[in-house]
């Protein structure tokens, strides 16, 4: 069967870099920012577990660095992300998927891919919310290396 | 008076030395509008210089952030001023109280963050505006606010209410 297509059930790994305040610790549990799922391109990378032999070490660019995960059904299923007129009515919802993208150096690549392309940076912080709620729903696949004072 | 002074160092290079600052009262940093009219390359090496005069700001970013440099000076104010008045609320009214964490967004803004129980209160500070973003439950459509505010107390306060309840 190809691989092009993301399964419903397929688990995404996302990095959470050490240094950068992607985390914070609150009574006990870590939290992921909002933050963490950034993208210059407004297209967050993750990367399949499938294919990376369900291994969170793969996302990792730094020992120090957490790993989150996301199931692509659940990112599938954000319906809620509306563009606004200028008056502040509701004009469309964007479709938000997963859509494989390897790269040279990491064949289990893919993006959070919105269409259309997101029109201002509101839709995209809505979705940066949505992505950091739906992680930290879940347990850490990796903890960031926490620091002691 | 207050302008920026140009040091000459050593092999005819130039660094722009900020101003001293003067905190007169709870009005703070009176002296930030000469920094806003200068050109953008000078307004970064001050926004970098300036970032340790702000302590709230400065507590709340990751540490070693080159893209603070990139901020607007604006944007660094309104910053501090925001967490300052709902500290100060959070201790009048005894409400709960975190500190924020703070991040740099793709667009230059100042990121805020804080988590109560299942509630989390995100507010994106911009150069010309506040926006904010409360999240209480999975469902989008019923259990995600947005909206603008601006740097009132009443409107600081009922939304600090809603996170510390």
């Amino acid at each position: 069967m190809s691989n092009d297509f993301v399964e419903d059930d397929e688990v995404l790994y996302r990095c959470v870099f050490y240094g950068k305040n992607g985390y914070k610790i609150i009574e006990n549990s870590i939290k992921v920012s909002s933050q963490a799922f950034t993208d210059r391109n407004q297209r967050p990378s993750v990367d399949r577990a499938k294919l990376c032999n369900h291994d969170p070490r793969h996302t990792q660019k730094d020992p120090r660095d957490g790993v989150v995960s996301l199931v692509t059904k659940d990112v599938r299923l954000i319906d809620s992300i509306i563009q606004n007129d200028q008056k502040g009515n509701p004009e469309f919802s964007y479709k938000i998927d997963v859509i494989y993208r390897p790269l040279e150096d990491n064949h289990a690549h893919a993006q959070i891919e919105p269409s259309p392309e997101y029109r201002n940076a509101k839709p995209f912080r809505k979705l940066l919310e949505r992505l950091a709620y739906l992680a930290n729903q879940r347990e850490w696949d990796i903890e960031p290396l926490i620091e002691k004072l | 008076m207050n302008k920026p002074s140009i040091n000459r160092a050593k092999k005819q290079h130039y660094y722009v030395k900020p101003a001293p600052v003067r905190r007169v009262g709870n009005s703070q940093l009176l002296n930030i509008k000469p920094y806003l009219s200068e050109s953008n390359s000078q307004k970064n090496r001050i926004a970098g210089s300036l970032i340790s005069l702000f302590p709230e700001v400065e507590n709340c970013l990751p540490k070693f952030n080159n893209e603070i440099e990139n901020l607007d000076t604006r944007i660094i104010y309104k910053t501090n001023k925001l967490i300052k008045t709902l500290r100060l609320i959070a201790q009048k009214n005894k409400f709960w109280w975190y500190e924020p964490l703070g991040n740099i967004s793709i667009d230059k803004e100042i990121v805020l963050e804080w988590w109560n129980q299942k509630k989390k209160l995100s507010i994106y500070v911009c150069s010309n505006s506040i926006d904010f973003i409360k999240v209480w439950g999975a469902d989008m459509d019923n259990e995600m606010e947005d909206g603008a505010i601006y740097l009132d107390n009443n409107l600081l306060k009922s939304l600090w209410e809603w996170i510390a309840n």
